[in-house]
């Protein structure tokens, strides 16, 4: 047994650590809010230089065919920086489910496309009702003749604004099956969508009467329930990376505020009421980041607890997150309530994070199913 | 990063499972084993027999040296043993602070004859240990304890109270702090002595706990006689001493409480399938559903931590930070889960052992009591959090 990350990941850490401190900290993430896309295009450029877009990619379709432990390692560096882009869309959401439950031909359109930087995706998900759970979902293609037609609209898909192709989850009858759709296809309508995070782009994503073929199918038709079990797993994974990443980053500035600021003639964090919260913070930034990893690790290895693991991973980081960027802002006080300090970016990010693909409640839920049926 | 057991792990673990399927004990236990408890003449002599056991198989102190009846255990064989001992249901260690703090303080700091003296014994449960920490008036600020102990020719002659002193009314032995130079600075003035329990002037007081039971004792020195060779290590150097033994404590232990919650869990999860709660199983109802992934959710957490913690000690000697809360988060997750579980039995919940109407045979009415101590025993969680905040995070001692 080893809980450690090896050398070469820990080499990786340090260069995303410094790249993106050095040439996108916070601040950029901030200027990124305001453009058109919602992040540089340079950034885009330099993941694709570094590496990072083909990290978890196989080798065969032009990636580093590295894992998903890998992946965790610059997931954790973004979450520090509140790093924008559609990094998250089209290599964990698009990206991977492609690689596992992708058509050959798929794969050889996309996949070396995706580890260049050429070509972005994502993952068109939840709809009006907001509910994560498959049976909740009405969008639905229908088959005529040899092609189908897909009507529907999705809600909070990341980064759909600047995606080339959108994989979604459609009704097939009574199940579900996984399309890919050209962003660009007739009746196709994006449509950016307001949300409290600015450092995240989600958008409408509107399908009338669009036409896929049978090519198109990810997967089998009607096999979309286990390819989206595997889609929500590695979601909960990337996204507790993230989150234990800027849940340290918080932890960090926190620290450095209580040692630095003097009240009644003593620095802050001399104060047990003050000892206490950093105390409990570091608890919590911690146990996000066992909980991320050791998940990280099960879905690399495709480990018989992935459905639970990954659960758990989102669930407590989500609550970590949103707890400790709370605590940050209090012990800050009056500056942490401000415009200008960047605490409230990291805040935001946490409720987007806690609620994207499914609250804590409902993970907690799908953790506990997954024990009931593995012990049956 | 991997999970699985290398192969000297794995032979290992098939090892020690093989023996667990010979040897532990099968069918009823007497009352009270199941909270480990040695209280009872039954239950002390069913814990000292499967000591007795442990000992012949030689698994009774894994991580020992070989040359002193260990096994040698790595680290991370200890855990394997641990979970190996949870997966067979197998009864807890009768002589713990034997086995895993005063063995290894001698093995570390004591002298030839005393590891010849005391090593076997301790190993086998023929001799009981405890230990001589905590006073009236030192609790978290241990070092400002004031048991005083006088060289007089070649014995020591001891005087104060000890409080909170585990294992106290069974014990033979005790690992004794005591203040042999009051005039130096608190931490250099404090020595460690082997004090048999049985010497004239020794008074061992049952300390009730809020449970009802004597877990601990008070236990009172009135001019002791110890003689001069039971001293281990350096006159006035007990503090580091003390320091070790603090350390062998949170280490070892760790391992072993994993391995409790994660019993408490399975059966909180076991009374909530065949308890009902407004008219379906308690299973089915969604609130104690969220209550329960969440205790399952930190148990989890809890042993991934531990796994962390662990790579670190092999790796650098010492445990990164996710090893300087374990109590605090383990105190706390147990003391919902033990809330929990009164509450899935409603008002039943509140019926005591010895009752034909108690729940598990009282197990979760002790557990709710006895686990408000978790979190003020070895250091309370506030102490624990200061530690973390200037150790861990480098805030200024207030």
């Amino acid at each position: 047994m080893n809980f450690d990350l090896s050398d070469e990941q820990k080499m990786l850490q340090e260069s995303a650590r410094s790249c993106l401190a050095k040439e996108f900290p916070v601040t950029t993430t901030r200027k990124a809010a305001e453009s058109l896309t919602g992040y540089p295009e340079e950034l885009w450029k330099k993941m694709a230089d570094l590496g990072w877009l083909g990290l978890a990619l196989p080798e065969s379709y032009g990636g580093l065919g590295l894992g998903f432990v890998d992946l965790a390692v610059v997931l954790e560096e973004m979450g520090r920086e509140l790093t924008p882009g559609p990094f998250f869309s089209t290599v964990v959401l698009a990206g991977l489910t492609l690689a596992d439950a992708g058509s050959a031909e798929q794969k050889k359109l996309w996949l070396p496309r995706i580890a260049s930087g050429g070509a972005k995706g994502t993952f068109a998900w939840v709809e009006r009702s907001g509910e994560w759970d498959g049976g909740a979902l009405v969008t639905a293609a229908r088959r005529a003749g040899g092609k189908y037609v897909l009507n529907g609209t999705k809600y909070f898909v990341t980064y759909a604004h600047v995606a080339d192709f959108i994989l979604c989850l459609a009704r097939t009858g009574k199940a579900l099956t996984v399309f890919l759709v050209d962003a660009k296809a007739p009746g196709v309508k994006v449509e950016p969508m307001a949300i409290m995070d600015s450092s995240r782009r989600v958008s409408k994503v509107e399908f009338r009467n669009v036409a896929v073929g049978p090519r198109d199918v990810v997967g089998k038709p009607g096999a979309g329930a286990p390819i989206a079990e595997g889609v929500l797993s590695r979601a909960c994974v990337a996204m507790a990376a993230e989150m234990a990443g800027g849940a340290q980053r918080v932890l960090e500035m926190s620290i450095e505020y209580a040692k630095a600021r003097v009240q009644f003639g003593k620095p802050i964090g001399s104060y047990q009421a003050i000892k206490h919260k950093c105390s409990n913070m570091i608890l919590e930034v911690e146990s996000a980041r066992s909980a991320a990893y050791y998940s990280a690790w099960a879905n690399q290895e495709g480990s018989p607890d992935v459905v639970e693991v990954s659960s758990i991973a989102k669930a407590y980081a989500s609550e970590a997150y949103r707890k400790v960027t709370g605590e940050a802002i209090q012990l800050h006080g009056g500056i942490g309530f401000t415009w200008e300090h960047p605490l409230h970016l990291y805040f935001r990010r946490a409720k987007f994070s806690e609620l994207m693909f499914g609250d804590p409640a409902f993970h907690r839920e799908r953790m506990l199913r997954a024990v009931e049926k593995s012990a049956a | 990063m991997d999970f699985k057991d290398t192969p000297e792990e794995a032979k290992f673990r098939a090892e020690i499972r093989e023996w667990l399927r010979k040897n532990a004990p099968k069918g009823k236990r007497p009352g009270g084993a199941w909270t480990g408890s040695l209280i009872g003449e039954d239950s002390l002599k069913f814990h000292k027999d499967w000591q007795k056991k442990l000992y012949e198989g030689g698994w009774a102190a894994v991580a020992w040296p070989k040359e002193y009846g260990g096994r040698g255990a790595s680290l991370m064989e200890q855990v394997i043993f641990y979970e190996e001992m949870a997966r067979a249901c197998a009864p807890s260690v009768v002589n713990v602070i034997g086995i895993a703090l005063v063995g290894p303080v001698l093995i570390g700091h004591g002298t030839e004859e005393q590891k010849q003296r005391f090593l076997k014994p301790i190993l086998s449960g023929d001799m009981i240990w405890s230990q001589g920490f905590s006073e009236p008036n030192a609790g978290s600020d241990l070092a400002s304890l004031s048991t005083r102990a006088v060289l007089e020719g070649d014995h020591f002659v001891v005087n104060g109270q000890k409080v909170w002193t585990s294992f106290g009314t069974i014990a033979d032995w005790i690992l004794l702090l005591v203040r042999t130079d009051p005039s130096a600075p608190k931490h250099r003035g404090i020595s460690c002595l082997l004090v048999d329990l049985h010497s004239p002037g020794v008074t061992i007081r049952p300390l009730v706990q809020m449970t009802g039971d004597a877990e601990f004792s008070e236990v009172f020195f009135d001019n002791v006689r110890v003689p001069q060779q039971n001293l281990v290590g350096a006159l006035n150097d007990g503090w580091s001493i003390a320091i070790a033994t603090l350390m062998h404590e949170r280490g070892g232990v760790a391992v072993a409480i994993q391995v409790q919650i994660e019993q408490v869990l399975s059966s909180l999860f076991d009374l909530a399938r065949r308890t009902g709660k407004n008219g379906r199983s308690a299973m089915e109802d969604p609130r104690i559903r969220q209550e329960l992934a969440r205790c399952y959710a930190e148990v989890q957490i809890a042993r991934w931590n531990g796994y962390r913690s662990l790579t670190k000690i092999v790796k650098d000697g010492m445990p990164g930070p996710e090893g300087s809360f374990g109590k605090v988060f383990w105190t706390e997750l147990n003391q919902r889960m033990q809330e929990l579980a009164l509450n899935l039995s409603g008002v039943f919940g509140l019926v005591p052992s010895g009752d034909p109407l108690t729940v598990d045979s009282g197990r979760w009415v002790y557990g709710y009591l006895r686990s408000r101590g978790n979190t003020i025993e070895g250091g309370t969680s506030e102490i624990q959090r200061n530690i973390v905040a200037e150790r861990v995070l480098g805030l200024p001692k207030g």
